[in-house]
Protein backbone atom coordinates (compact mmCIF):
# COMPACT_ATOMS: atom_id res chain seq x y z
CA UNK A 1 0.00 0.00 0.00
CA UNK A 2 2.70 2.63 0.53
CA UNK A 3 4.58 1.36 -1.95
CA UNK A 4 1.65 2.62 -4.42
CA UNK A 5 0.55 5.51 -1.97
CA UNK A 6 4.15 6.81 -2.61
CA UNK A 7 4.88 6.11 -6.17
CA UNK A 8 0.91 8.08 -7.20
CA UNK A 9 1.95 11.21 -4.56
CA UNK A 10 5.35 11.27 -6.29
CA UNK A 11 3.63 11.41 -9.79
CA UNK A 12 1.59 14.27 -8.24
CA UNK A 13 4.33 15.96 -7.33
CA UNK A 14 5.96 15.95 -10.76
CA UNK A 15 3.08 16.57 -12.51
CA UNK A 16 2.31 19.76 -9.77
CA UNK A 17 5.88 21.22 -10.26
CA UNK A 18 5.26 20.76 -13.70
CA UNK A 19 2.33 22.63 -14.10
CA UNK A 20 4.29 25.13 -12.07
CA UNK A 21 6.79 25.81 -14.09
CA UNK A 22 5.24 25.87 -17.25
CA UNK A 23 1.68 26.49 -17.04
CA UNK A 24 1.45 29.03 -13.72
CA UNK A 25 4.21 30.37 -13.04
CA UNK A 26 4.16 33.35 -10.39
CA UNK A 27 2.43 36.71 -11.35
CA UNK A 28 4.94 39.07 -10.54
CA UNK A 29 3.11 42.94 -9.57
CA UNK A 30 5.77 45.12 -8.51
CA UNK A 31 4.68 47.58 -5.86
CA UNK A 32 4.60 51.26 -6.84
CA UNK A 33 2.88 54.46 -5.09
CA UNK A 34 0.85 56.99 -6.76
CA UNK A 35 4.28 59.51 -6.48
CA UNK A 36 6.18 56.60 -7.76
CA UNK A 37 3.80 56.28 -10.59
CA UNK A 38 3.30 60.06 -11.63
CA UNK A 39 7.65 60.11 -11.61
CA UNK A 40 7.93 57.65 -13.76
CA UNK A 41 5.03 59.27 -16.30
CA UNK A 42 7.26 62.25 -15.84
CA UNK A 43 10.14 60.70 -16.37
CA UNK A 44 8.85 59.44 -19.68
CA UNK A 45 8.08 63.11 -20.65
CA UNK A 46 11.24 63.94 -19.87
CA UNK A 47 12.72 61.48 -22.27
CA UNK A 48 10.26 62.95 -24.78
CA UNK A 49 11.32 66.46 -24.04
CA UNK A 50 15.12 65.33 -24.64
CA UNK A 51 14.62 63.54 -27.69
CA UNK A 52 12.97 66.38 -29.78
CA UNK A 53 14.94 67.71 -32.76
CA UNK A 54 14.46 71.29 -33.16
CA UNK A 55 12.05 71.48 -35.89
CA UNK A 56 9.85 69.49 -33.51
CA UNK A 57 10.17 65.64 -34.34
CA UNK A 58 11.65 63.30 -31.96
CA UNK A 59 14.00 60.40 -31.98
CA UNK A 60 12.40 58.13 -33.50
CA UNK A 61 14.09 55.03 -31.88
CA UNK A 62 17.43 54.42 -30.31
CA UNK A 63 19.30 51.23 -30.13
CA UNK A 64 21.28 51.47 -27.30
CA UNK A 65 23.60 48.10 -27.76
CA UNK A 66 24.88 49.66 -30.98
CA UNK A 67 24.38 53.37 -29.69
CA UNK A 68 22.76 54.25 -33.00
CA UNK A 69 19.26 55.77 -33.69
CA UNK A 70 18.21 53.86 -36.90
CA UNK A 71 15.82 56.98 -38.52
CA UNK A 72 12.28 56.41 -39.77
CA UNK A 73 9.77 58.25 -38.56
CA UNK A 74 5.28 57.92 -38.38
CA UNK A 75 3.38 60.82 -38.25
CA UNK A 76 0.67 58.93 -36.17
CA UNK A 77 3.14 57.98 -33.59
CA UNK A 78 4.29 62.31 -33.87
CA UNK A 79 0.42 62.84 -32.74
CA UNK A 80 0.12 59.97 -30.65
CA UNK A 81 3.63 61.33 -28.50
CA UNK A 82 2.47 64.63 -28.57
CA UNK A 83 -1.10 64.00 -27.57
CA UNK A 84 0.79 61.98 -23.94
CA UNK A 85 2.04 65.24 -23.37
CA UNK A 86 -1.15 67.16 -23.64
CA UNK A 87 -2.81 64.77 -21.21
CA UNK A 88 -0.17 64.90 -18.86
CA UNK A 89 -0.93 68.69 -18.61
CA UNK A 90 -4.55 67.96 -18.21
CA UNK A 91 -3.88 65.53 -15.22
CA UNK A 92 -2.41 68.25 -13.25
CA UNK A 93 1.39 68.25 -14.59
CA UNK A 94 2.17 70.89 -17.55
CA UNK A 95 5.82 70.49 -17.52
CA UNK A 96 5.71 68.99 -20.82
CA UNK A 97 3.52 71.53 -22.26
CA UNK A 98 6.55 73.90 -24.40
CA UNK A 99 7.49 70.15 -26.01
CA UNK A 100 4.31 70.00 -26.52
CA UNK A 101 3.83 73.28 -28.17
CA UNK A 102 6.58 72.61 -30.53
CA UNK A 103 5.28 69.11 -31.96
CA UNK A 104 1.72 71.04 -32.57
CA UNK A 105 3.85 73.04 -34.49
CA UNK A 106 5.06 70.74 -36.45
CA UNK A 107 1.82 69.29 -37.48
CA UNK A 108 0.01 72.27 -38.56
CA UNK A 109 2.94 72.77 -40.75
CA UNK A 110 1.65 69.80 -42.25
CA UNK A 111 -1.78 70.17 -42.32
CA UNK A 112 -3.66 70.09 -45.44
CA UNK A 113 -6.62 71.62 -46.15
CA UNK A 114 -9.39 70.89 -48.77
CA UNK A 115 -13.54 72.37 -48.40
CA UNK A 116 -14.34 72.75 -44.82
CA UNK A 117 -11.69 70.68 -43.34
CA UNK A 118 -8.13 70.21 -42.35
CA UNK A 119 -5.59 66.85 -41.80
CA UNK A 120 -2.20 65.95 -41.11
CA UNK A 121 -0.41 64.97 -44.01
CA UNK A 122 2.73 62.83 -43.63
CA UNK A 123 5.49 64.91 -45.20
CA UNK A 124 7.25 61.87 -45.69
CA UNK A 125 4.92 59.93 -47.83
CA UNK A 126 2.66 62.24 -48.60
CA UNK A 127 -0.28 60.05 -47.08
CA UNK A 128 -3.19 61.70 -45.36
CA UNK A 129 -4.61 59.28 -42.29
CA UNK A 130 -7.13 59.38 -40.22
CA UNK A 131 -5.23 58.12 -37.43
CA UNK A 132 -2.26 61.11 -37.45
CA UNK A 133 -5.66 63.53 -37.83
CA UNK A 134 -7.63 61.91 -34.85
CA UNK A 135 -4.85 62.18 -32.70
CA UNK A 136 -3.79 65.29 -33.56
CA UNK A 137 -7.20 66.12 -32.81
CA UNK A 138 -7.05 64.55 -29.31
CA UNK A 139 -4.22 65.79 -28.27
CA UNK A 140 -5.51 69.16 -29.01
CA UNK A 141 -8.77 68.71 -26.75
CA UNK A 142 -6.56 67.20 -24.45
CA UNK A 143 -4.53 70.77 -24.76
CA UNK A 144 -7.80 72.70 -24.47
CA UNK A 145 -8.66 70.76 -21.11
CA UNK A 146 -5.46 71.49 -19.60
CA UNK A 147 -5.11 75.08 -20.47
CA UNK A 148 -8.59 76.66 -21.15
CA UNK A 149 -6.92 78.22 -24.62
CA UNK A 150 -9.37 78.34 -27.48
CA UNK A 151 -7.12 79.69 -30.18
CA UNK A 152 -6.66 75.97 -31.75
CA UNK A 153 -11.66 75.70 -31.16
CA UNK A 154 -11.87 76.05 -35.35
CA UNK A 155 -8.99 73.82 -36.40
CA UNK A 156 -9.92 70.91 -33.78
CA UNK A 157 -13.37 71.42 -36.15
CA UNK A 158 -11.76 71.44 -39.17
CA UNK A 159 -10.19 68.55 -37.97
CA UNK A 160 -13.01 66.52 -36.67
CA UNK A 161 -14.76 67.43 -39.87
CA UNK A 162 -11.95 65.69 -41.90
CA UNK A 163 -12.87 62.90 -39.60
CA UNK A 164 -16.73 62.57 -40.58
CA UNK A 165 -15.27 62.74 -44.28
CA UNK A 166 -13.80 59.21 -43.70
CA UNK A 167 -16.94 57.78 -41.93
CA UNK A 168 -19.12 55.16 -43.28
CA UNK A 169 -23.00 54.31 -42.85
CA UNK A 170 -22.19 51.53 -40.85
CA UNK A 171 -20.36 53.63 -38.41
CA UNK A 172 -16.51 53.32 -39.38
CA UNK A 173 -14.10 54.42 -40.41
CA UNK A 174 -11.74 54.51 -43.89
CA UNK A 175 -8.22 55.08 -43.10
CA UNK A 176 -7.16 57.24 -46.25
CA UNK A 177 -7.74 60.02 -47.48
CA UNK A 178 -6.14 60.30 -51.37
CA UNK A 179 -4.43 63.69 -52.39
CA UNK A 180 -4.29 62.64 -55.95
CA UNK A 181 -8.12 61.40 -56.36
CA UNK A 182 -8.87 64.17 -53.58
CA UNK A 183 -11.84 61.01 -52.11
CA UNK A 184 -11.23 58.65 -49.41
CA UNK A 185 -9.99 55.52 -50.20
CA UNK A 186 -12.61 53.29 -49.62
CA UNK A 187 -10.47 50.07 -49.36
CA UNK A 188 -8.95 50.19 -46.31
CA UNK A 189 -9.45 50.25 -43.01
CA UNK A 190 -7.47 50.45 -40.10
CA UNK A 191 -7.97 48.45 -36.46
CA UNK A 192 -6.29 51.55 -34.64
CA UNK A 193 -7.76 54.53 -36.45
CA UNK A 194 -11.18 54.03 -35.54
CA UNK A 195 -11.14 53.76 -31.80
CA UNK A 196 -8.93 56.95 -32.45
CA UNK A 197 -11.52 58.93 -34.49
CA UNK A 198 -14.50 57.42 -32.02
CA UNK A 199 -12.24 59.01 -28.84
CA UNK A 200 -11.44 62.01 -30.54
CA UNK A 201 -15.52 62.11 -31.31
CA UNK A 202 -16.74 61.64 -27.74
CA UNK A 203 -14.20 64.55 -26.62
CA UNK A 204 -15.02 66.94 -29.04
CA UNK A 205 -18.92 66.38 -27.40
CA UNK A 206 -17.55 66.62 -24.13
CA UNK A 207 -16.45 70.21 -25.20
CA UNK A 208 -18.58 71.41 -27.25
CA UNK A 209 -21.91 69.82 -26.54
CA UNK A 210 -24.85 70.96 -28.58
CA UNK A 211 -22.65 70.88 -31.84
CA UNK A 212 -23.62 67.33 -32.83
CA UNK A 213 -20.72 65.68 -32.05
CA UNK A 214 -22.08 62.73 -30.53
CA UNK A 215 -24.06 61.32 -33.22
CA UNK A 216 -21.44 60.01 -35.09
CA UNK A 217 -19.84 59.12 -31.81
CA UNK A 218 -22.72 56.64 -31.40
CA UNK A 219 -22.82 55.47 -34.42
CA UNK A 220 -18.72 54.69 -34.43
CA UNK A 221 -19.61 52.95 -30.56
CA UNK A 222 -22.45 50.92 -31.91
CA UNK A 223 -19.74 49.98 -34.89
CA UNK A 224 -16.81 49.26 -32.44
CA UNK A 225 -19.28 47.43 -30.10
CA UNK A 226 -21.59 44.99 -32.14
CA UNK A 227 -19.31 44.44 -35.30
CA UNK A 228 -15.91 45.77 -36.19
CA UNK A 229 -14.44 42.15 -35.10
CA UNK A 230 -16.41 40.36 -37.40
CA UNK A 231 -16.44 42.99 -40.16
CA UNK A 232 -12.21 43.43 -40.31
CA UNK A 233 -12.15 39.96 -39.07
CA UNK A 234 -10.57 39.74 -35.51
CA UNK A 235 -9.27 36.54 -35.27
CA UNK A 236 -9.24 36.64 -31.43
CA UNK A 237 -11.97 39.27 -30.67
CA UNK A 238 -12.26 41.54 -29.15
CA UNK A 239 -9.28 43.27 -30.67
CA UNK A 240 -7.91 45.03 -27.54
CA UNK A 241 -8.07 48.67 -28.70
CA UNK A 242 -7.60 51.15 -25.50
CA UNK A 243 -8.46 53.98 -27.74
CA UNK A 244 -12.06 52.29 -28.19
CA UNK A 245 -12.10 52.42 -24.00
CA UNK A 246 -10.70 55.72 -23.62
CA UNK A 247 -13.89 56.69 -25.92
CA UNK A 248 -16.16 54.39 -23.68
CA UNK A 249 -14.81 55.90 -20.55
CA UNK A 250 -15.97 59.84 -22.39
CA UNK A 251 -19.59 58.18 -22.63
CA UNK A 252 -19.96 57.13 -19.66
CA UNK A 253 -22.67 59.70 -18.63
CA UNK A 254 -24.23 60.14 -21.93
CA UNK A 255 -24.74 57.22 -21.30
CA UNK A 256 -23.56 53.98 -22.73
CA UNK A 257 -26.25 51.68 -24.22
CA UNK A 258 -26.21 47.85 -23.01
CA UNK A 259 -24.04 46.64 -25.96
CA UNK A 260 -21.50 49.49 -25.35
CA UNK A 261 -21.08 48.14 -21.56
CA UNK A 262 -20.86 44.23 -23.23
CA UNK A 263 -18.04 45.64 -25.18
CA UNK A 264 -16.45 47.52 -22.43
CA UNK A 265 -16.55 44.57 -20.05
CA UNK A 266 -14.92 42.50 -22.62
CA UNK A 267 -12.38 44.73 -23.37
CA UNK A 268 -11.77 44.83 -19.64
CA UNK A 269 -11.38 40.95 -20.01
CA UNK A 270 -9.01 41.04 -22.37
CA UNK A 271 -6.69 43.91 -21.26
CA UNK A 272 -7.08 41.71 -17.47
CA UNK A 273 -5.78 38.29 -19.61
CA UNK A 274 -3.12 40.58 -21.17
CA UNK A 275 -1.74 41.91 -17.85
CA UNK A 276 -1.88 38.72 -15.84
CA UNK A 277 0.16 36.60 -18.76
CA UNK A 278 2.70 39.79 -19.07
CA UNK A 279 3.43 39.26 -14.96
CA UNK A 280 3.82 35.63 -15.72
CA UNK A 281 6.73 36.67 -18.39
CA UNK A 282 10.14 36.95 -16.43
CA UNK A 283 12.44 37.70 -19.29
CA UNK A 284 14.36 33.96 -18.65
CA UNK A 285 15.07 31.81 -21.48
CA UNK A 286 12.52 29.87 -19.47
CA UNK A 287 9.90 32.12 -19.59
CA UNK A 288 10.59 33.19 -23.15
CA UNK A 289 10.24 29.11 -24.27
CA UNK A 290 6.95 28.85 -22.24
CA UNK A 291 5.42 32.25 -22.16
CA UNK A 292 7.26 34.66 -25.10
CA UNK A 293 9.31 37.65 -25.17
CA UNK A 294 8.36 40.46 -22.64
CA UNK A 295 6.07 42.86 -23.94
CA UNK A 296 7.24 46.42 -25.24
CA UNK A 297 6.52 49.31 -23.17
CA UNK A 298 4.27 50.25 -26.05
CA UNK A 299 2.14 47.32 -25.68
CA UNK A 300 1.62 47.10 -22.16
CA UNK A 301 1.23 50.88 -21.65
CA UNK A 302 -1.67 50.36 -23.95
CA UNK A 303 -3.14 47.38 -21.95
CA UNK A 304 -2.86 50.13 -18.77
CA UNK A 305 -3.92 52.68 -20.85
CA UNK A 306 -7.76 50.29 -21.25
CA UNK A 307 -8.40 49.33 -18.01
CA UNK A 308 -7.67 53.38 -16.84
CA UNK A 309 -10.44 53.94 -18.68
CA UNK A 310 -12.34 50.97 -17.81
CA UNK A 311 -12.01 51.92 -14.37
CA UNK A 312 -13.84 55.45 -14.70
CA UNK A 313 -16.69 53.38 -16.53
CA UNK A 314 -16.72 51.12 -13.45
CA UNK A 315 -17.09 53.66 -11.06
CA UNK A 316 -19.97 55.58 -12.82
CA UNK A 317 -22.11 53.34 -14.47
CA UNK A 318 -23.60 50.19 -12.18
CA UNK A 319 -23.44 47.46 -14.95
CA UNK A 320 -20.25 47.34 -14.48
CA UNK A 321 -19.24 48.06 -10.70
CA UNK A 322 -18.48 44.01 -10.45
CA UNK A 323 -15.31 44.60 -12.11
CA UNK A 324 -13.80 47.71 -10.12
CA UNK A 325 -11.94 46.29 -8.27
CA UNK A 326 -10.30 43.14 -10.54
CA UNK A 327 -9.65 46.06 -13.42
CA UNK A 328 -7.84 48.36 -10.66
CA UNK A 329 -5.56 45.06 -9.71
CA UNK A 330 -4.73 44.79 -13.23
CA UNK A 331 -3.88 48.66 -13.82
CA UNK A 332 -2.21 48.83 -10.50
CA UNK A 333 -0.25 45.63 -11.66
CA UNK A 334 0.46 46.85 -15.04
CA UNK A 335 1.86 50.28 -14.04
CA UNK A 336 3.99 48.79 -10.97
CA UNK A 337 5.71 46.44 -14.18
CA UNK A 338 6.09 50.05 -16.03
CA UNK A 339 7.67 51.38 -13.37
CA UNK A 340 9.90 48.82 -12.93
CA UNK A 341 11.37 48.14 -16.08
CA UNK A 342 11.68 51.80 -16.82
CA UNK A 343 15.79 52.85 -16.76
CA UNK A 344 16.73 54.59 -13.98
CA UNK A 345 19.17 57.62 -14.21
CA UNK A 346 21.59 55.75 -12.32
CA UNK A 347 21.48 52.72 -15.01
CA UNK A 348 21.42 55.30 -17.30
CA UNK A 349 24.35 57.07 -16.47
CA UNK A 350 26.73 53.50 -17.14
CA UNK A 351 25.42 54.41 -21.24
CA UNK A 352 26.77 55.98 -23.97
CA UNK A 353 23.90 58.48 -24.06
CA UNK A 354 22.13 58.64 -20.34
CA UNK A 355 19.43 61.37 -22.43
CA UNK A 356 18.26 58.96 -24.50
CA UNK A 357 17.97 55.68 -21.96
CA UNK A 358 16.80 57.75 -18.62
CA UNK A 359 13.17 57.56 -18.33
CA UNK A 360 12.51 54.84 -21.57
CA UNK A 361 11.78 51.62 -22.01
CA UNK A 362 14.02 49.24 -23.91
CA UNK A 363 12.80 46.28 -25.52
CA UNK A 364 15.71 43.82 -27.25
CA UNK A 365 17.85 46.55 -26.92
CA UNK A 366 15.85 49.29 -28.88
CA UNK A 367 13.07 51.80 -27.88
CA UNK A 368 10.98 53.64 -29.72
CA UNK A 369 9.02 56.97 -28.90
CA UNK A 370 5.79 55.39 -28.25
CA UNK A 371 7.15 53.21 -25.92
CA UNK A 372 7.31 56.53 -23.90
CA UNK A 373 3.84 57.44 -25.26
CA UNK A 374 1.97 54.97 -24.31
CA UNK A 375 3.53 54.03 -20.92
CA UNK A 376 3.50 57.64 -19.84
CA UNK A 377 -0.07 57.85 -20.18
CA UNK A 378 -0.99 54.82 -18.85
CA UNK A 379 1.25 55.55 -16.09
CA UNK A 380 -0.40 59.21 -15.27
CA UNK A 381 -3.73 57.75 -15.78
CA UNK A 382 -3.01 54.65 -13.28
CA UNK A 383 -1.76 57.53 -10.31
CA UNK A 384 -6.27 57.82 -8.74
CA UNK A 385 -6.54 54.16 -9.24
CA UNK A 386 -3.18 53.49 -7.05
CA UNK A 387 -4.29 56.37 -4.74
CA UNK A 388 -7.52 54.98 -3.85
CA UNK A 389 -6.30 51.13 -4.02
CA UNK A 390 -3.62 52.13 -0.87
CA UNK A 391 -6.30 54.23 0.76
CA UNK A 392 -9.18 51.55 0.62
CA UNK B 1 -28.79 26.48 -13.76
CA UNK B 2 -27.82 27.43 -9.94
CA UNK B 3 -24.08 28.23 -8.88
CA UNK B 4 -24.74 25.02 -6.93
CA UNK B 5 -26.14 22.61 -9.07
CA UNK B 6 -23.08 23.73 -11.76
CA UNK B 7 -20.51 22.87 -9.22
CA UNK B 8 -22.26 19.51 -8.51
CA UNK B 9 -21.89 18.91 -11.98
CA UNK B 10 -18.64 19.95 -12.18
CA UNK B 11 -17.78 17.42 -9.37
CA UNK B 12 -19.87 14.54 -10.19
CA UNK B 13 -17.85 14.73 -13.65
CA UNK B 14 -14.12 15.34 -11.92
CA UNK B 15 -14.79 12.64 -9.31
CA UNK B 16 -16.35 10.22 -11.68
CA UNK B 17 -18.42 7.57 -9.48
CA UNK B 18 -19.39 4.96 -12.16
CA UNK B 19 -15.32 5.29 -12.93
CA UNK B 20 -14.74 4.50 -9.10
CA UNK B 21 -17.43 1.35 -9.08
CA UNK B 22 -15.43 -0.10 -12.12
CA UNK B 23 -12.08 0.66 -10.56
CA UNK B 24 -13.44 -0.94 -6.91
CA UNK B 25 -14.53 -3.84 -8.63
CA UNK B 26 -11.22 -4.86 -8.51
CA UNK B 27 -10.73 -4.57 -5.00
CA UNK B 28 -13.78 -6.25 -3.43
CA UNK B 29 -12.01 -9.67 -3.71
CA UNK B 30 -9.18 -8.55 -1.25
CA UNK B 31 -11.31 -6.79 1.39
CA UNK B 32 -11.89 -9.53 3.91
CA UNK B 33 -15.83 -9.00 3.79
CA UNK B 34 -15.56 -5.35 4.99
CA UNK B 35 -16.82 -2.91 2.19
CA UNK B 36 -18.86 -0.95 3.98
CA UNK B 37 -15.21 -0.28 6.64
CA UNK B 38 -13.38 0.39 3.81
CA UNK B 39 -15.60 2.49 1.32
CA UNK B 40 -16.17 4.47 4.86
CA UNK B 41 -13.01 5.12 5.02
CA UNK B 42 -12.14 6.15 1.97
CA UNK B 43 -14.82 8.63 2.35
CA UNK B 44 -13.81 10.09 5.07
CA UNK B 45 -10.04 10.45 4.27
CA UNK B 46 -10.91 11.74 0.61
CA UNK B 47 -13.82 14.21 1.99
CA UNK B 48 -10.74 15.47 4.41
CA UNK B 49 -8.40 16.20 1.30
CA UNK B 50 -11.47 18.04 -0.15
CA UNK B 51 -12.16 20.22 2.50
CA UNK B 52 -8.65 21.01 2.93
CA UNK B 53 -8.04 21.71 -0.58
CA UNK B 54 -10.91 23.96 -0.87
CA UNK B 55 -9.67 25.71 2.61
CA UNK B 56 -6.65 26.41 1.65
CA UNK B 57 -6.85 27.34 -1.91
CA UNK B 58 -7.15 31.40 -1.19
CA UNK B 59 -3.80 31.20 0.90
CA UNK B 60 -2.56 28.27 -1.60
CA UNK B 61 -2.90 30.86 -4.64
CA UNK B 62 -1.67 33.75 -2.87
CA UNK B 63 1.46 31.99 -1.85
CA UNK B 64 2.01 31.30 -4.92
CA UNK B 65 1.48 34.43 -6.43
CA UNK B 66 -1.16 33.42 -8.75
CA UNK B 67 -5.03 34.61 -9.58
CA UNK B 68 -7.44 32.38 -9.39
CA UNK B 69 -8.33 33.17 -13.16
CA UNK B 70 -5.03 32.44 -13.95
CA UNK B 71 -4.84 29.38 -11.83
CA UNK B 72 -8.50 28.52 -13.87
CA UNK B 73 -6.15 27.25 -16.53
CA UNK B 74 -4.06 25.20 -15.05
CA UNK B 75 -7.09 23.02 -13.24
CA UNK B 76 -8.60 22.99 -16.96
CA UNK B 77 -5.38 21.28 -18.35
CA UNK B 78 -5.18 18.69 -15.45
CA UNK B 79 -9.18 18.06 -15.47
CA UNK B 80 -9.19 17.77 -19.39
CA UNK B 81 -6.14 15.35 -19.00
CA UNK B 82 -7.53 12.98 -17.17
CA UNK B 83 -11.12 13.10 -18.84
CA UNK B 84 -9.46 11.84 -21.94
CA UNK B 85 -7.96 9.42 -19.82
CA UNK B 86 -11.01 8.32 -18.49
CA UNK B 87 -12.68 8.25 -21.47
CA UNK B 88 -9.67 6.45 -23.31
CA UNK B 89 -10.32 4.03 -20.40
CA UNK B 90 -13.29 3.95 -17.90
CA UNK B 91 -11.39 1.81 -15.26
CA UNK B 92 -9.01 3.12 -13.39
CA UNK B 93 -6.10 0.31 -12.57
CA UNK B 94 -6.35 -0.31 -8.92
CA UNK B 95 -4.28 -2.93 -7.49
CA UNK B 96 -5.66 -4.04 -3.98
CA UNK B 97 -3.23 -4.40 -1.19
CA UNK B 98 -2.81 -7.72 1.08
CA UNK B 99 -5.06 -6.05 4.01
CA UNK B 100 -8.21 -4.92 2.30
CA UNK B 101 -8.77 -2.31 5.08
CA UNK B 102 -5.33 -0.43 3.93
CA UNK B 103 -7.38 -0.10 0.30
CA UNK B 104 -9.24 2.89 2.02
CA UNK B 105 -5.89 4.53 1.86
CA UNK B 106 -5.04 3.71 -1.87
CA UNK B 107 -6.11 3.51 -4.11
CA UNK B 108 -9.71 3.98 -2.75
CA UNK B 109 -9.29 7.12 -1.20
CA UNK B 110 -6.38 8.44 -2.88
CA UNK B 111 -6.39 8.55 -6.25
CA UNK B 112 -9.83 6.82 -6.77
CA UNK B 113 -11.43 9.50 -4.90
CA UNK B 114 -9.41 11.93 -4.32
CA UNK B 115 -8.40 12.49 -7.54
CA UNK B 116 -5.78 15.32 -9.27
CA UNK B 117 -9.36 16.62 -10.96
CA UNK B 118 -11.25 16.67 -8.23
CA UNK B 119 -8.67 17.93 -5.94
CA UNK B 120 -7.31 20.55 -8.43
CA UNK B 121 -11.19 21.58 -8.92
CA UNK B 122 -11.74 21.89 -5.57
CA UNK B 123 -8.83 24.30 -5.40
CA UNK B 124 -9.99 26.27 -8.06
CA UNK B 125 -13.53 26.79 -7.46
CA UNK B 126 -12.77 26.63 -3.17
CA UNK B 127 -10.79 29.78 -4.36
CA UNK B 128 -13.42 31.37 -6.59
CA UNK B 129 -16.44 30.01 -4.72
CA UNK B 130 -15.48 29.59 -1.15
CA UNK B 131 -15.18 26.53 0.81
CA UNK B 132 -18.70 26.10 1.75
CA UNK B 133 -19.78 26.15 -1.95
CA UNK B 134 -16.91 23.90 -3.70
CA UNK B 135 -17.23 21.26 -0.44
CA UNK B 136 -20.38 21.00 -0.35
CA UNK B 137 -20.50 20.52 -4.19
CA UNK B 138 -17.44 17.92 -3.99
CA UNK B 139 -19.00 15.71 -1.06
CA UNK B 140 -22.11 14.94 -2.75
CA UNK B 141 -20.40 12.74 -5.43
CA UNK B 142 -17.83 11.91 -3.24
CA UNK B 143 -20.97 9.70 -1.03
CA UNK B 144 -22.16 8.64 -3.90
CA UNK B 145 -18.92 7.06 -5.18
CA UNK B 146 -18.14 6.02 -1.83
CA UNK B 147 -21.27 3.78 -1.65
CA UNK B 148 -20.94 2.94 -5.13
CA UNK B 149 -17.48 1.31 -4.53
CA UNK B 150 -19.39 -0.36 -1.36
CA UNK B 151 -21.77 -2.02 -3.14
CA UNK B 152 -19.80 -5.16 -5.18
CA UNK B 153 -20.96 -4.67 -8.99
CA UNK B 154 -22.48 -7.83 -10.16
CA UNK B 155 -24.25 -7.15 -13.13
CA UNK B 156 -24.62 -4.03 -15.52
CA UNK B 157 -21.00 -3.41 -16.01
CA UNK B 158 -21.35 -2.41 -19.51
CA UNK B 159 -24.22 0.65 -18.70
CA UNK B 160 -21.55 1.91 -15.43
CA UNK B 161 -18.38 1.57 -18.11
CA UNK B 162 -21.23 3.61 -20.47
CA UNK B 163 -22.17 6.58 -17.69
CA UNK B 164 -18.03 6.68 -16.66
CA UNK B 165 -17.34 7.34 -19.89
CA UNK B 166 -20.20 9.67 -20.55
CA UNK B 167 -19.21 11.65 -17.20
CA UNK B 168 -15.22 11.61 -18.76
CA UNK B 169 -16.74 13.66 -22.02
CA UNK B 170 -18.40 15.68 -19.78
CA UNK B 171 -15.34 16.46 -17.55
CA UNK B 172 -13.52 17.59 -21.13
CA UNK B 173 -16.11 19.88 -21.65
CA UNK B 174 -16.16 21.51 -18.70
CA UNK B 175 -12.85 21.39 -18.66
CA UNK B 176 -12.64 23.53 -22.00
CA UNK B 177 -14.76 25.86 -20.41
CA UNK B 178 -13.18 26.67 -17.47
CA UNK B 179 -9.61 26.68 -19.53
CA UNK B 180 -11.82 29.70 -21.54
CA UNK B 181 -13.01 30.97 -18.84
CA UNK B 182 -9.25 31.66 -17.33
CA UNK B 183 -8.27 33.38 -20.15
CA UNK B 184 -11.21 35.46 -20.92
CA UNK B 185 -12.01 36.56 -17.19
CA UNK B 186 -10.17 39.48 -16.28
Amino acid sequence: MLKGLAGTLGLWAVGAVALRAIVIPAEHCPPVTPDQARASAVAAARWIERAQLPDGQYVYEYDRDANVEPGGYNVVRHAGVTMSLYQLAAEGDPSGLETADRGLEWMIANLVQHDDWAALRDPYTGSVKLGATALMLAGLEQRRMATGDTQYDELMRELARFMLVLQLEDGAFLELWDPATEQPNPNQRSKYATGEAFWALTLMHELFPGEGWDVPARKVADYLALYRDEVENQKFPPWADQWAAYGLSEMADWPLSDDHVAYARSLAERFGFLIRAESQRTGSWWSELWHGRQARAAGMGTWVEGLTSLWRIAETDPRMADMRDKIAERAACGAGMLYDRQVSPEEARQGARPQLLEGAWFTEGVTRMDDQQHALSGLIRSVEIIARREGE
Amino acid sequence: MSDYLQLLVIFFAAINPPAVALAARDLSGSRSGRPLAVAGAGFAIAAALYLVAASVAESLLDFLDVAPETFRIAAGIVMATTGVFALWRARVAAAPSEDGLQDAVFPLAIPLLASPAGLIAALSYGADDGVRMAFGAAVVPLAVAAALAATPLRRGEAAVDAAARLLAAVLVVVSAGLIVEGVRDI
